[in-house]
């Protein structure tokens, strides 16, 4: 007879959710243990209308990718002064230890690689053939064959590995890492200055572009980041740069047999200027649409940045200017007069020249502000936001500060007011469960059904995070079935570790709150808590007197985490 | 002379010294000049007040990686074609010669699974056709052409979205109407957008790995009114989509339909349409057009796929009966391939490609206009030219399928493209 008694129950919860069931009834009465400091940050966070657990929430909710088992506690606990020494240290990422996710990508030999090593160590299938003396016409010609050789090269030694290491890394750092603002400033400034691994050779380039480009300049001044990327061989393959050239040939001047020069007219090029690059730094990179830049403005700084390329595209891509293509002819870009015969050094004055336009200051502070608080910020917030980036050169951690610190991050219309990216559920569904992925999980193949391709958007406006983009009915039913996949621990490559659940009837209602409290970090709704205890008080059913058939837990983490409420942060 | 004629005769005399066919026929028969009404617009003018009862369908399915249009439909009348391609070109004689249409053109033997619908006078062509954007990268031409933008990068969503945002509803549209949908793993560019469209593998893959109606449960009730509404409409369309599952079912048990995967796509297509869910665009694709190395000519790679894709085509036909009637099938790619074979016997990168159209509406012919393969008239000595713009039919079977045929609602449709219906090469009936 296995009749089943409460401490019994709580035997099987993993230790986490016990501790949760004891603390949980507790957490929402306890009183900030530090004393109040009475600067600038804490009166903000003072005023706010937020509980204190809903104040952790809020944090993880939106400087981090959700909390892991406890961490949502355990800040609650610490009040105020707490919330701030941790908004204060995710600030500074290199002084968090991170050495457990270090240790776990150490395995990944890709990511520390140059484009040049990635070009020699991976090599495509067809240049592996040419080597063993197939002809690549044999091989395309023979499917079955090009199979084989793919598989006698190995799934790890193939171009394909680059990015789905890539791709693992992002998961990984995001569900393990401690340094977790950076994963989410990772996230959003990729996506801003997005590039897409299928175009081209872009496998090749999108390791290093995260790398070099987009990771060292999150925390710095913002021109830095348009330069880096201005500079990478990623943005200029991925948006044509590379290819333009002076719609005119400037043609060296001719020397006479009598070593007289004499300058020649510039004649028109076959291949000319591209301005696909040049549109989108004003677009979306920096100014924004709409913001009193014409199309003259646009081919006038394509003209100043023909010549911006890359040398030893498919062997060691790397920033090269090419004089040769270089339009050397006096443009006049928004308003300035940029003087014939100028070379690299003008491409620099112009994009420091859109970089430190209010109105970039403006579009950024608006997007961060869309990002980190909600899809229309109060304006009043932008301004500010605004303010500070120019104020300070457009100095980025000033901008996220002031961000934190707002009355407007920390109102009660913001808590829960985003719709979760699909990689922000997956990413927060996993770390509510203290779960890990590995390098082969199938998640980078499931966030593409709901509609995130990761390195792989397509167009140069990234994902545009704003809740219609993500809701539509056919997303919703890849966001449930992912919630149920997950919580049965069914996804090839991402392990959760649920118990199976004995409670007796009168235990539900306990195991549901923790469960939820767990989960969300917030009492859940009446209609979703009916839900899911009609799903628990139906299930333990006495077979015979001595059997129980078990409860999944499982089946009420999966209801959870397709719930309303976990869509949101 | 009526200036319309003097017209007539102008192009009349230019198209002949530049080697111009304008290409229409119902019978299969090149006619000559002054018939040419798909160019004149007088089938077309009516066409686009197509007074068809029933809404249309579009089916619109993309050959990716560049289709070789000139293994397609094959200009035997062109020497300069046969002799740009000594081994993969296809031939009016031996054991498997292209199938006579056309005193000028013929069409690929593997796709002989198309002659009923030929014969019929329901598959069209419309060749030298494709986006004017010269791009030869896959990656930008897909997107230029999903996008509905070519050359313009910055637009996120796709033409198909934007057209049927456009587009009036049906009149019997209901709540629980699928009107866009594509059986690919992720909705296509061109469905991007704001108009609701779902995606899926297959039918059977589109529910609720759950045994239990839960979920549905907690959504009905749900006290977050955004989700409360995206959750009743993602649980009515698992529900609408299921009615066609056990049609998907029988269809695929009558062994109508091949095992490749285009065919799958249709037959799931075809159950979704047959079941009245409300369907106006369907989209699917295929891949393995990108034939740049032992193409093959009357057998080989090239003839696999145009196999398959014409095989699906036909059970797609067959399967749908009367539904046939109102849906209208395109197959279109990002660009064509270079008129001369490449050294490994295959073909690269080139241009115009050709768009091949059929279905119920359709008005049966080679449309459009033809330039002869000689030099001067290749597009950078080299390619296929584009002669007519891929949105052109497009927008043509847009304007007649989804009744916009307000000509302003095509401007948001195709940004910056100009054109007036009675451009339209008339593809479909009047």
């Amino acid at each position: 007879m296995r009749r089943l008694s409460t401490p019994r129950v709580f035997a099987c919860l993993p230790r986490s959710l016990f501790a949760l069931l004891v603390s949980f009834a507790a957490s929402f009465s306890s009183a900030p243990a530090h004393a109040v400091e009475s600067d600038h940050r804490h009166e903000i966070l003072a005023k706010s209308k937020l509980n204190s657990r809903q104040k952790a929430a809020h944090v993880y909710d939106r400087l981090a990718f959700g909390g892991r088992p406890g961490e949502v506690e355990k800040l609650a606990s610490g009040g105020d002064h707490a919330i701030v020494e941790f908004i204060e240290s995710q600030l500074k990422p290199e002084a968090v230890s991170d050495d457990s996710t270090d240790a776990r990508l150490a395995a990944f030999a890709t990511l520390k690689l140059s484009s040049e090593q990635l070009f020699a160590q991976y090599p495509s299938v067809k240049d592996v053939a040419m080597k063993m003396g197939i002809d690549s016409a044999t091989l395309d010609a023979n499917e079955d064959q090009k199979k084989e050789l793919r598989k006698k090269i190995g799934e790890e030694h193939l171009p394909e590995w680059i990015v789905d290491e890539l791709r693992a890394q992002k998961l990984i750092r995001a569900i393990e890492s401690r340094r977790q603002l950076n994963e989410v400033l990772a996230d959003f400034w990729f996506n801003h200055f997005n590039v897409d691994h299928h175009k081209n050779d872009l496998r090749y380039l999108t390791t290093v572009y995260e790398r070099e480009t987009i990771r060292p300049h999150m925390f710095g001044k913002f021109i830095d980041l348009l330069r880096a990327t201005a500079h990478s061989p990623a943005m200029l393959v991925y948006l044509d740069n590379a290819q333009s050239q002076s719609a005119l040939n400037y043609l060296p001047a001719k020397v006479l047999p009598n070593g007289r020069t004499v300058s020649r007219e510039p004649v028109p090029r076959k291949n000319g200027l591209n301005e696909n690059y040049a549109r989108e730094i004003l677009e979306l990179h920096t100014l924004g649409v709409d913001s009193g830049y014409s199309q003259k403005d646009v081919t006038e700084l394509a003209r100043i940045l023909t010549g911006w390329t890359v040398a030893d595209g498919r062997t060691n891509p790397r920033f090269f200017f090419n004089e040769k293509v270089h339009d050397r002819g006096e443009k006049v870009f928004l308003g300035r007069k940029f003087s014939a015969g100028r070379n690299q050094e003008e491409g620099d004055e112009a994009l420091q020249m859109i970089a430190q336009s209010p109105k970039t200051a403006r579009h950024l502070a608006a997007l961060l502000a869309r990002t980190f608080v909600s899809d229309q910020p109060p304006a009043a917030l932008v301004d500010r936001l605004s303010e500070r980036f120019r104020q300070t050169d457009g100095d980025l951690t000033a901008v996220y500060r002031e961000l934190f610190y707002s009355p407007e991050f920390w109102a009660k219309e913001s808590y829960r007011s985003k719709i979760k990216t699909p990689f922000g559920l997956v990413v927060s569904a996993v770390r509510s469960l203290g779960g890990e992925v590995d390098v082969r999980s199938k998640l980078p193949k499931l966030l593409e059904t709901i509609g995130e391709d990761l390195y792989g958007c397509q167009p140069p406006t990234g994902y545009i995070d704003l809740a219609e983009q993500w809701v539509n009915s056919g997303a919703m039913v890849s966001r449930l079935n992912l919630a149920l996949q997950i919580s049965a621990n069914s996804v090839e490559g991402v392990y959760t570790l649920l118990p199976t659940l004995h409670p007796a009837p009168s235990e539900v209602r306990a195991t549901v709150s923790a469960a939820a409290a767990r989960l969300l970090h917030e009492p859940i709704s009446a209609e979703t808590r009916s839900v899911i205890e009609h799903e628990l008080s139906d299930r333990p059913v006495l077979i015979s007197n001595d059997e129980v058939r078990p409860l999944s837990l499982a089946k009420v983490v999966g209801m959870i985490l397709g719930s309303p409420e976990f869509q949101r942060h | 002379m009526s200036p319309q004629l003097l017209r007539r005769e102008f192009l009349k005399s230019m198209t002949s010294a530049l080697g111009l066919i304008m290409l229409d026929s119902v019978t299969g028969a090149r006619i000559a000049l002054a018939s040419a009404s798909s160019v004149y617009g007088a089938t077309v003018a009516s066409a686009s007040n197509s007074s068809h009862a029933n809404n249309g369908i579009l089916v619109y399915i993309f050959a990716r990686g560049a289709l070789d249009g000139l293994s397609v439909l094959v200009p035997s009348g062109d020497a300069f074609d046969l002799n740009s391609r000594p081994n993969i070109g296809l031939k009016t004689t031996g054991p498997s010669p292209l199938l006579s249409i056309d005193s000028h053109f013929g069409l690929h033997p593997a796709m002989e699974a198309l002659m009923p619908l030929w014969r019929d006078d329901l598959l069209a062509f419309v060749p030298q056709s494709g986006s004017p954007d010269s791009t030869r990268s896959h990656f930008d031409a897909q997107d230029f052409m999903e996008s509905g933008a070519p050359g313009k990068k910055n637009i996120a969503d796709g033409f198909l979205a934007r057209a049927l945002e456009a587009a009036p509803a049906p009149n019997d549209a209901t709540t629980n109407s699928v009107r866009a949908l594509a059986l690919q793993s992720t909705l296509p560019r061109s469905l991007r957008g704001k108009f609701a469209a779902v995606s899926m593998n297959s039918i059977q893959d589109f529910k609720l790995k759950a045994e239990d109606r839960s979920f549905e449960q907690m959504y009905q009730g749900a006290a977050d009114r955004l989700f409360r509404g995206v959750g009743h409409e993602a649980f009515e369309t698992i529900a609408t989509v299921q009615r066609a599952s056990s049609d998907a079912k029988a269809a695929q048990a009558s062994g109508l339909y091949p095992k490749s995967p285009i065919a799958q796509h249709l037959r799931d297509i075809a159950a979704l349409i047959k079941a009245r869910i409300g369907v106006q665009v369907a989209v699917t694709d295929m891949a393995g057009f990108d034939t740049h190395v032992r193409q093959g000519s009357d057998k080989g790679q090239l003839a696999d796929r145009l196999r398959e894709l014409s095989q699906a085509i036909a059970a797609f036909r067959n399967d749908l009966g009367n539904h046939f009637g109102d849906v209208t099938v395109v197959v279109s790619t990002e660009f064509g391939r270079t008129v001369r074979e490449n050294g490994t016997g295959g073909t690269d990168h080139g241009h115009g490609s050709v768009i091949l159209v059929t279905g119920g509406r359709v008005r049966g012919g080679i449309r459009g206009t033809w330039k002869d393969l000689k030099p001067g008239n290749l597009f950078e000595d080299r390619d296929v030219p584009v002669v007519t713009d891929y949105r052109l039919v497009m927008a043509e079977i847009l304007s007649s399928t989804l009744k916009l045929e307000d000509s302003r609602k095509m401007k948001a449709i195709f940004p910056e493209f100009n054109f007036q219906p009675a451009d339209f090469v008339g593809v479909l009936r009047s």
